[in-house]
């Protein structure tokens, strides 16, 4: 393999994680409050709310029911006024965090499900007031679980960012698509196949680590 | 200090409405521990969780303190509440905090400094007994361990009432006797006023003043405990008072037992005491009265406060049965011929 394409490939695989962190900090960034949102207008909990409720979670299943490789797409125009462009690493950043943001919902609000509702009542008995509770009790609570969902979102992610490669967003997708599958080049698709599966490993390897460092029940 | 007045609460559910709280009124004095009793589906988590408002009444006055939290908006109430404090059947510890930082998370929400903090829950820690746990996780508790650390952290905001909703019906007996010795001893610390609810007599009877009993939402019967214990007037009172009672026949008599008479067999006699001095003197009187010698097979004697009650069963020999059998009726409640012995 020369040097360029082994260049060409660490390149990739740096891209993939920049995406990857980076929409999935933005993609938590919506996603969280949206899933805590979600779980206290529920039924029964603090901030009941069915009409909220119902909107919301309406927006979250559209979004959710959009195939990714269409969103990139769809979403062209956005991207385009956001960051100028609809090609490359910081064009891909957009979709994916949008993308993500509903599955990191969902994600968050059946995490705060697990959560005994004793230990709501209890903290609502001792007279916390509903950010407290989200501070001090669900989030904390709830915080190996939340972990393992950040290692969901960001392997899927990881997926989702190769998927990009296709549609001109960069990183080890890219290079698959374009060397790999285009140029019928073998050595590089199965490399870049390595990569990412190496990538993913690191991920579920260090979120197992920091959910079970974290969970005291 | 806790007032409840005439209460109503009833749920919605798709296709019927449940009465939980009908028209429930009580009063509870400063210093005073207070149980509820009833079984379970009668009302009374629905009633302990009123009176801290987690359960809004539909009508009616809660007031705890002079203070009428039925009239408070939802932000007066939530600082209302830091001062009526709560212990859980389950605890409800947060697992993701050691012993020492859950007794603290009451302070924390008040905004209390560092060193306050840590000056407040080393006292707490010392007056529940678990020092030695402060770095702990409540999963590495036992059951009675967790509840103490609940209680601390109930105490933490020097509570001007505490809740216990069913404390100990998570404990196995012994544990159960050393929190309720614990509530008992807080109690008379802090003069802390303690309304209880449970469905066990055994805790009414080891640490309560005064009991009311609920049915069905409604309170059918409240007052003293001497007086429930020994006077008591509704069907569902004298149920839990027998179930504190349990006495069984021994197995050397179930078999010899028979249901008739058949001319010269002595019957087996079961009857309650009911806290009459008089009554104690039993086996005494029905000798000098009847020439009958009682032969004591099982008993159980119980003290609320000064009184005794409790239940015996005794075998009865001699000539003049059916005058001792009627005086028995006469004089002692729930007496009851079990069956004859040859």
């Amino acid at each position: 393999m020369s040097d360029s394409i082994i260049n060409l490939l660490f390149q990739g695989t740096i891209e993939t994680i920049v995406m990857t962190l980076v929409s999935g900090f933005f993609g938590f960034l919506l996603g969280l409050p949206t899933g805590i949102f979600l779980f206290l207008t529920r039924k029964g909990q603090l901030l009941e709310n069915k009409v909220s409720h119902q909107i919301v979670s309406v927006i979250v299943n559209i979004f959710r029911s959009i195939p990714f490789i269409i969103l990139i797409v769809w979403m062209i125009p956005f991207t385009r006024t956001i960051v100028g462009t609809s090609i490359g690493v910081a064009a891909a950043l957009v979709p994916l965090s949008v993308g993500s943001a509903p599955f990191i919902a969902r994600l968050v609000e059946n995490s705060l499900l697990e959560i005994p509702s004793g230990l709501i009542e209890a903290a609502r008995s001792m007279g916390a007031k509903p950010l407290q509770i989200i501070r001090k009790v669900l989030l904390p609570e709830a915080l190996p679980s939340l972990i393992n969902n950040v290692s969901i979102t960001l392997i899927t992610l990881v997926g989702y960012s190769a998927m990009g490669g296709a549609v001109g967003a960069g990183g080890l997708g890219q290079v698959g698509y374009q060397y790999g599958y285009i140029g019928y080049d073998f050595a590089v698709m199965n490399s870049v196949l390595v990569l990412l599966i190496i990538l993913v490993f690191i991920i579920q390897l260090a979120g197992d680590f920091l959910s079970k460092k974290f969970n005291h029940r | 200090m806790i007032e409840l007045l005439n209460v109503t609460k009833s749920f919605k559910t798709k296709n019927k409405t449940i009465q939980a709280l009908a028209d429930v009124s009580l009063t509870v004095e400063k210093g005073e521990i207070f149980g509820v009793i009833g079984t379970s589906g009668a009302g009374k988590s629905t009633l302990i969780r009123c009176v801290n408002l987690l359960e809004k009444p539909n009508d009616g006055k809660v007031i705890v303190d002079n203070v009428e939290l039925t009239k408070l908006s939802d932000a007066q109430l939530t600082l209302e509440r830091r001062k009526i404090a709560m212990i859980f059947q389950h605890f409800n510890l947060l697992s993701s905090r050691t012993v020492f930082d859950n007794i603290a998370f009451p302070l924390e929400l008040e905004g209390k400094s560092k060193s306050e903090i840590k000056e407040k829950v080393n006292g707490l820690l010392e007056l529940v007994g678990l020092n030695e746990k402060a770095k702990d996780y409540p999963a590495n508790l036992s059951g009675g361990q967790k509840q103490r650390v609940a209680i601390a952290r109930a105490l933490a905001n020097d509570p001007k009432v505490l809740l216990c909703d069913e404390a100990t019906s998570a404990l196995d007996p012994a544990t159960t006797k050393s929190i309720l010795k614990l509530l008992k001893s807080i109690n008379q610390k802090l003069n802390l006023t303690i309304l209880l609810i449970t469905h066990e007599m055994e805790v009414i009877k080891t640490i309560c003043d005064k009991v009311a009993v609920i049915d069905h939402g409604k309170l059918v019967e409240q007052g003293n405990i001497e007086q429930i214990f020994t006077n008591p007037q509704q069907e569902i009172t004298k149920g839990f008072i027998q179930s504190s009672l349990n006495i069984e026949l021994p197995l050397v008599y179930q078999n010899s037992l028979s249901i008739g008479d058949s001319g010269n067999n002595n019957p087996l006699v079961k009857f309650m005491l009911t806290g009459n001095n008089d009554q104690s003197f039993v086996i005494s009187n029905l000798f000098e009265k009847f020439q009958i010698k009682a032969k004591v097979i099982s008993a159980q004697l119980e003290y609320v406060g000064s009184l005794s009650f409790g239940v015996l069963l005794v075998e009865l020999q001699g000539k003049n049965i059916n005058e001792a059998l009627a005086y028995l009726e006469n004089e002692y409640s729930n007496t009851e011929i079990l069956g004859y012995v040859g």
